[in-house]
Parts: C-alpha cells; structure tokens; sequence
C-alpha cells in the first residue's frame, strides 16, 4: 500500500484505489469495529459477492482479534514500531525463518 | 436474525485454524493466565453492558480499578492517564496486567464479532462452556 492508499482508508466507498473486494472487508471491519448491529442482509450480501462464508469467519477472528488488542495497546501509549521494531518479535516463526 | 448458522463455536469450527487460535486464546488467557478470573469475568459482563455492572461506584479496589482500565480499552484510550496507571501499578503485578489487559481486549472483539454475525455477545451460561 502506498501513502495515499492510507489516505483513502478512512473514505474508502468512494475512493477509487480500492476495488469492490477491498471495500466490502474494509467495511465488514468497520462494522464490526463501530457498528456491529449495524451489519444487516446488505452487508453480509455484499459480502457474499466476494467471499465464501469460510473466509467471512476467518477474516472477521482477524479483525476482531486485532481491534481488541490494538484497543489494549492505545492505553499502554506504544505508538507502532516503538517498542522492538528491530527485532524479530511479534513475527510468525515462518517470517522469522525466511 | 444471525447470519450464519449454528453457535459461535460452530461457526470458528467451519475453518478449523480460527477455532484453533480461538481455543488456545479461551484456555490460556480468557480462562487460564495469572490474573484473577473472577475479575476478568466481571470486565466481559462490563463489555457485554451487563446492567449490574454498569454503576462503577459499586465496586471498589481491584474489581474498579479493572473496570475503569476496561471502560478506557473499550471507549476512552485517553482515561488511561497516568493517575489510572498509578493506581493500576499499585494493586497488580506487571504480569497481571499485561494478562487483564490482553484478557480485555480479545475479549471485546470476539464480543463485537459475535454481534457482527446476530449473535448475543456473550453465551447464556449453560452455552458458555461449551463455546
């Protein structure tokens, strides 16, 4: 991704650097981040255009286990890439390998 | 009306690696770990806006001190001042925290995943250990 594809992010429905895909997950994790009722038969069609339920359920134990865990890491203060960026912690052991 | 059928242990078994990971989070940190899990049960009934957890002046010492972290994970990064850290630092060890913490925050996005999908966001007890 590049900068402006993060620029994009917090407006990604009408941005034009995401494709349908990308925009149904980004708005599958929006839901769930903010609005968790608010994922109604529109969504989860949408989101059927693109997925299987399979990949429905992984992606969303992603998001969720991100999101949790980012809300933890907001009240220790750690800004990303603050703490051990230079080593190999937090990496599978497959990346570490490689 | 969920949008997938079967329970939230049903729905993780359809890709065996989440329900895998989710096993193995439940047995050693939401369950399991070194922090007391009385108090991390109370912080998930907080998450789940369980009614009788929602007046904080009803608990005191450790069990308010874990739900004012909560609230701050959940709503208000910011509440975790340095006077919440204080406190924090004075009742639990390093490990408790980094485990409470930790504990607090999976919690909350299975919970917000579970709503996602039509669930409740959290079991009824006879559906909790089983899930």
């Amino acid at each position: 991704m590049t900068e402006r594809d993060y620029e994009d992010l917090l407006d990604f429905e009408s941005s034009d650097r995401f494709g349908e895909r990308q925009k149904a997950a980004l708005l599958y994790t929006s839901m769930l981040v903010w609005n968790p009722e608010g994922a109604d038969e529109a969504l989860w069609a949408r989101l059927r255009q693109h997925f299987t339920d399979e990949q429905i359920v992984e992606l969303g134990s992603f998001v969720c286990l991100t999101y949790g865990q980012q809300r933890v890491i907001k009240t220790w203060g750690v800004g990303h890439g603050e703490l051990l960026a230079d080593t190999t912690a937090g990496l599978a052991p497959s990346k570490v390998e490689s | 009306m969920a949008h997938l059928p079967g329970t939230a242990a049903e729905i993780r078994g359809r890709v065996p690696a989440v329900l895998e990971s989710y096993e193995f989070i439940r047995a050693n940190v939401l369950r399991g770990g070194v922090a007391d899990p009385a108090l991390k049960d109370l912080c998930f009934r907080y998450l789940a806006e369980d009614p009788e957890t929602m007046d904080f002046d009803r608990f005191e010492g450790r069990e308010r001190l874990a739900l004012d972290w909560a609230h701050a994970i959940a709503w208000d990064a910011d509440a975790a001042d340095d006077a919440l850290w204080d406190r924090l630092h004075a009742e639990f060890s390093e490990q408790e925290l980094v485990d409470l913490g930790c504990a607090i925050g999976f919690e909350l996005g299975q919970q917000h995943w579970r709503r996602t999908i039509g669930l409740p966001a959290r079991d009824e007890p006879a559906q909790a250990s089983r899930s």
